[in-house]
């Protein structure tokens, strides 16, 4: 009895002590981690972002703005909603409508994350969920940042569970008028309205296309009339006298037509983005508007051709970059003028780049070599990171006759993947034409096949650089053979070769490559020796000048 | 009884034994393994110990858990200049602060490696002083000699936060334990300024003229060091006479010369060091190595010099090659791939081994002195003539070509004012000064020629950003460095640089 007594005690006693211990329910985490999404990073200061979050239920974004995922928010804060609904005459985000606040709301959304340290002077680099870009600055000054001219940044890169928040103090507002709309309601533009509307191009700017976002965005560089009287067109009369030469305005082969086709280039570009290229495509076939940015002047088409300088035309800063749902728009301080310029022939020293003219104490000094590791030569660049071409100028040996006694090799394998299959030079500016291109090199006794391209396109013919020309021909007989002789004094190892006819689309700096399609093994043997390149108009004589080794050129 | 008695007194003999010899150190709370601050400030030769550690700590964090100073002052003055560009292995951060983006998280901020020398500075000033009671053979001008080393120290580091962050917290006390740490706010730059001055002051009328020892004399603070110190800390404060006295008492010592420019001239200025041309200079050595071997050479070199030092600093004579700025290609730069060689060479040509990288950082030398008191002279006014002679001998010494002379009107101050930074910018190029060489310029007079600071920074930053650049700029507060986000959450008496709030 006793015994039991004890037993019962004990047992109680037990499981006493088992439901102290066993019965806790353990605690799992869910989650890896505990940072917030933005919509309830959001929630957690409703003083600020109440009417955004409102919204955002409404409009039912929220969802998958709370989810994982990589977004970038512009949130209005409270007082931004407030002047917004006054502008548009409601009292809450619940009075307006859902398809329009989903719009605007989107507006402010990027789906990238999307830092401060990444704004530049234009636009994001990515698209808003809206379609349309968002544009950054600075105010001079304060130094704060504005969005979209529309809004000063509160507070930047406040960073959530799925990406940054950025609160700004107004509610961004998607442009609503076209490009052509932009230049129709801005009466300093009448001339270029009245242009568009009579070449067709005015519809075209009208249009916003959706469904190819390539083709959404135009850029289109305006004159104003001022621009224009200053010109000498003190109506559209005048202009269109001087530049329609068919007299309607509306084919495409109509020079006012080119003319306004050249005034719009492909793409949304604003200035930040013209100044980050050398060179941009217009609507006018085969037509490029180049730029160069001095200080913090843009100058557009300015160059050097045939010797004869032209200055650029001033971009207007301050009444640039303005956006329009299809496009931007920029103004120009001069006349920009599509020119018809003949083709002139281009001798590209491959040897005289910038960053090797600048070691004066090597280039054209004789007895001088120097090599380039990949990304010191800004306008050369090839394809293996180990190869080093050289600069080498020549002692004067009777085998040996270069022009200005230099050249530029490279080593080039093929099949061989640890080795250097191409080198690519960007050429001088090339006006639009058709040219003959000519290598001209010294011979090697063993040596490479080498494959041309210019922007990509293979040239006819391979140059090997191991052949002989026929030494019984001279002149028109040897160039019917697609060799000529370029030195002023014959040698039996420096000639040039023919790579073939090439069309050259755009008056622009191009590429050419050369390809090795079949090498010598390794070593000297895969050294190509390259004087220099030369394009010559098809209809030129392709035989003379001659070149001589202090630099001469024999007419 | 005797049993119980014998046991006592085996007992008694053991608790005794153990007492008498066992447990010596129980009651002895000193480190065995080193020396506490009560057992250290005893006899003179622990000051200088003590002081010598000072100098130690510009070389580097002795754990390497931080950039050495040098590598920060480097940063600090060259990043936001114009005169160099990113290589492959740039950093974020180091590309925003290039780039005119620098936010409070950016690493290139922290200002702990400079805090670091002011405490070890600190702690001499606060203890040496007691020693004097512990040694007989200290004397008063021992002791105030070794002050006025780590008084001059401390105000060049409080004159480069000054620089840099302009407001900064005024540490003055020594931290050597947890309960001595306080949390001090900000001063602002003309209290912190005071402060330098002071410590200069006294490090004026107190340092010594030499050490004995040439090599020595260049590593350690002298009298002419403070001298250059206070030459430049006039300078930023727009005290023109001042600044051209203290210029006026080193040119006048005849201690000092400029290297002559012949072939041996780089590798006795640069790689040597300690030339006779040199006032001030880190003393990295075969066992202290710098950091800038890594940072400007290899295939991950994080910078190169920009184009626009050899097209536009320097100039090429593109006619005539004998023609040559000596400060350029295989002075300053490498021309062929632009790297900057100013601390990898040994001579025209030859670089350093990678384990030979010690190159001295200098902060002050001769040429620096020099067109320092052209500047001085020019803002004093009616001294042109005086100022062009300086420039000129700078200008002899490196064959700088006719086409960087802009021959400026002595009586023109801008057109000088631009001619003097032109000249410091080919002089002192990549030594860590060009930045606060261009904020000087442009701050003097209420920002009169904030020109030279936007032009400077059109240059610099990619045309995409040059406008917001430009805006930033604007702002003076923009000139200097936020606080570190790290320091505002130790520190809650801290208050952020309003331009970065």
């Amino acid at each position: 009895m006793k015994l039991l007594q004890h037993l019962k005690w004990s047992l109680c006693a037990g499981f006493l002590v088992l439901g102290l211990f066993a019965c806790k329910k353990q605690q799992f985490d869910l989650l890896t981690t505990t940072d917030v999404n933005i919509v309830d990073y959001l929630r957690k200061s409703p003083d600020q972002y109440s009417e955004l979050v409102k919204a955002l239920d409404k409009t039912n974004i929220s969802p998958f703005l709370n989810a994982y995922g990589t977004y970038t928010l512009f949130a209005p804060t409270n007082d931004a909603f407030k002047i917004y609904l006054k502008e548009i005459g409601k009292n809450s985000v619940d009075d307006v409508d859902v398809t329009v606040l989903r719009d605007l709301l989107r507006l402010h959304i990027i789906s990238d994350t999307v830092r401060s340290t990444s704004f530049t002077d234009g636009k994001l680099y990515a698209p808003t969920m809206q379609g349309q870009f968002l544009t950054t600055g600075v105010v001079p000054e304060s130094g704060a940042t504005v969005v979209n001219r529309q809004a000063l940044a509160l507070q930047l890169n406040m960073l959530t569970g799925n990406g940054y928040v950025h609160t700004v103090d107004h509610v961004l507002q998607p442009a609503t008028l076209s490009l052509a709309k932009q230049i129709e309601g801005n009466a300093k533009y009448s001339i270029i309205t009245q242009a568009l509307k009579e070449t067709g191009w005015f519809d075209t700017l009208n249009t916003i296309v959706t469904a190819d976002t390539t083709r959404r965005w135009r850029t289109f560089l305006l004159e104003s009339d001022s621009v224009l009287k200053v010109a000498g067109f003190p109506t559209y009369a005048s202009f269109k006298a001087k530049y329609s030469n068919t007299g309607n305005p509306k084919l495409a082969t109509d020079s006012l037509n080119l003319y306004i086709a050249y005034h719009m280039l492909f793409d949304i570009k604003y200035i930040a983005d013209i100044v980050s290229f050398t060179s941009h495509n217009t609507y006018a076939p085969q037509q490029v508007v180049t730029q160069l940015l001095e200080g913090q002047s843009v100058l557009l088409n300015q160059a050097t051709f045939n010797n004869v300088f032209e200055k650029g035309i001033l971009m207007n800063r301050a009444s640039s970059d303005i956006p329009a749902t299809n496009g931007v728009l920029h103004n120009l301080n001069g006349q920009l003028l599509l020119k018809k310029r003949d083709p002139f022939r281009v001798d590209f020293d491959i040897a005289a780049q910038p960053e090797i003219i600048k070691l004066t104490s090597i280039y054209r000094k004789v007895g001088k070599t120097q090599t380039f590791a990949l990304g010191q030569l800004k306008d050369v660049t090839w394809q293996n990171v180990n190869s080093t071409p050289q600069y080498t100028s020549e002692p004067a040996t009777t085998s040996n006759f270069y022009w200005w006694d230099d050249h530029f090799d490279f080593n080039m394998r093929f099949g061989n993947a640890a080795a250097n299959n191409w080198i690519e030079f960007k050429t001088p500016l090339i006006v639009k034409g058709k040219y003959k291109v000519w290598v001209c090199f010294r011979r090697a006794s063993v040596g490479q096949f080498i494959q041309l391209s210019f922007d990509g396109n293979p040239t006819p013919k391979l140059i090997n650089l191991t052949s002989a020309l026929n030494g019984a021909l001279a002149g028109p007989a040897l160039e019917a053979t697609d060799y000529k002789r370029y030195t002023i004094v014959t040698t039996s190892n420096n000639y040039a070769m023919m790579a073939g006819v090439i069309d050259v689309a755009t008056t622009d700096r191009h590429t050419l490559r050369f390809t090795c399609v079949r090498d010598q093994g390794s070593g000297a043997n895969n050294t190509s020796t390259v004087d220099f390149v030369q394009f010559i108009p098809v209809d030129q004589d392709q035989l003379r000048p001659l070149y001589g080794r202090d630099g001469t050129i024999l007419q | 009884m005797t049993k119980r008695k014998l046991i006592l007194g085996v007992v008694g003999l053991m608790v005794f034994s153990m007492l008498s010899s066992s447990c010596k150190k129980w009651l002895t709370l000193q480190p065995q393994d080193g020396i506490t601050r009560q057992e250290f400030w005893k006899t003179k030769e622990q000051i200088q110990s003590a002081v010598i550690g000072t100098y130690a700590s510009l070389l580097g964090d002795p754990n390497n858990r931080d950039r050495p100073l040098s590598e920060y002052l480097f940063l600090w003055g060259e990043l936001k200049g114009d005169m160099i560009t990113n290589g492959i292995g740039v950093t974020n951060d180091e590309l925003d602060v290039m780039y005119v983006n620098t936010l409070p998280t950016n690493s290139i901020t922290q200002w702990a490696s400079v805090y670091k020398t002011i405490n070890y500075c600190n702690t001499v000033i606060d203890f040496a002083p007691g020693v004097i009671e512990n040694d007989n053979t200290l004397t008063q001008t021992q002791l105030k000699a070794y002050l006025a080393e780590v008084r001059a120290l401390r105000g060049l580091m409080y004159f480069y936060l000054a620089r840099s962050f302009r407001d900064v917290p005024l540490k003055l006390k020594s931290t050597s334990s947890d309960v001595d740490l306080i949390q001090l706010p900000k001063s602002t730059g003309a209290q912190v300024m005071a402060q330098v001055e002071a410590d200069l002051k006294y490090a004026d009328s107190n340092a010594v003229f030499t050490y004995g020892n040439a090599a020595i004399d260049k590593g350690r603070i002298t009298k002419y060091t403070v001298k250059a110190m206070l030459a430049d800390v006039y300078l930023w404060q727009d005290k023109y006479q001042e600044a051209a006295d203290a210029c006026d008492f080193i040119i006048g010592s005849g201690q000092f010369g400029l290297v002559r420019g012949d072939d041996g001239w780089f590798n006795t200025l640069y790689y040597k060091g300690n030339s006779a041309e040199s006032i001030f200079e880190f003393q990295f050595d075969q066992q202290k190595l710098n950091s800038f071997y890594n940072m400007l050479t290899t295939s991950r070199a994080r910078f190169f010099a920009s184009p626009y030092v050899m097209e536009q600093v320097y100039t090429i004579d593109f006619v005539d090659d004998t023609k040559k700025d000596i400060r350029g290609e295989w002075g300053s730069v490498r021309t062929s791939d632009n790297a900057i060689w100013k601390y990898l060479g040994v001579n025209p040509g030859s670089i350093r081994a990678a384990d030979a990288s010690w190159a001295h950082w200098m902060v002050y030398r001769y040429a620096d002195i020099l067109l320092m008191k052209a500047e001085a002279l020019n803002q004093i006014g009616g001294r042109g003539t005086e100022a062009i002679q300086l420039i000129n001998t700078v200008r002899t010494r490196a064959a700088a070509l006719d086409a960087t002379n802009t021959n400026p009107d002595p009586t023109n101050k801008n057109d000088m004012t631009d001619y003097i930074l032109a000249e410091r910018a080919r002089e002192l190029s990549f030594e860590g000064k060009r930045w606060y060489d261009v904020l000087r310029n442009a701050k003097r007079n209420n920002y009169q020629r904030k020109d030279i600071l936007l032009n400077m920074v059109a240059r610099a930053v990619p045309g995409a950003r040059q406008q917001s650049a430009i805006n930033k700029y604007q702002n003076p507060d923009a000139h200097y460095f936020p606080i570190y986000f790290n320091e505002l959450l130790l520190d809650p008496n801290l208050v952020q640089n309003p331009f970065y709030k």
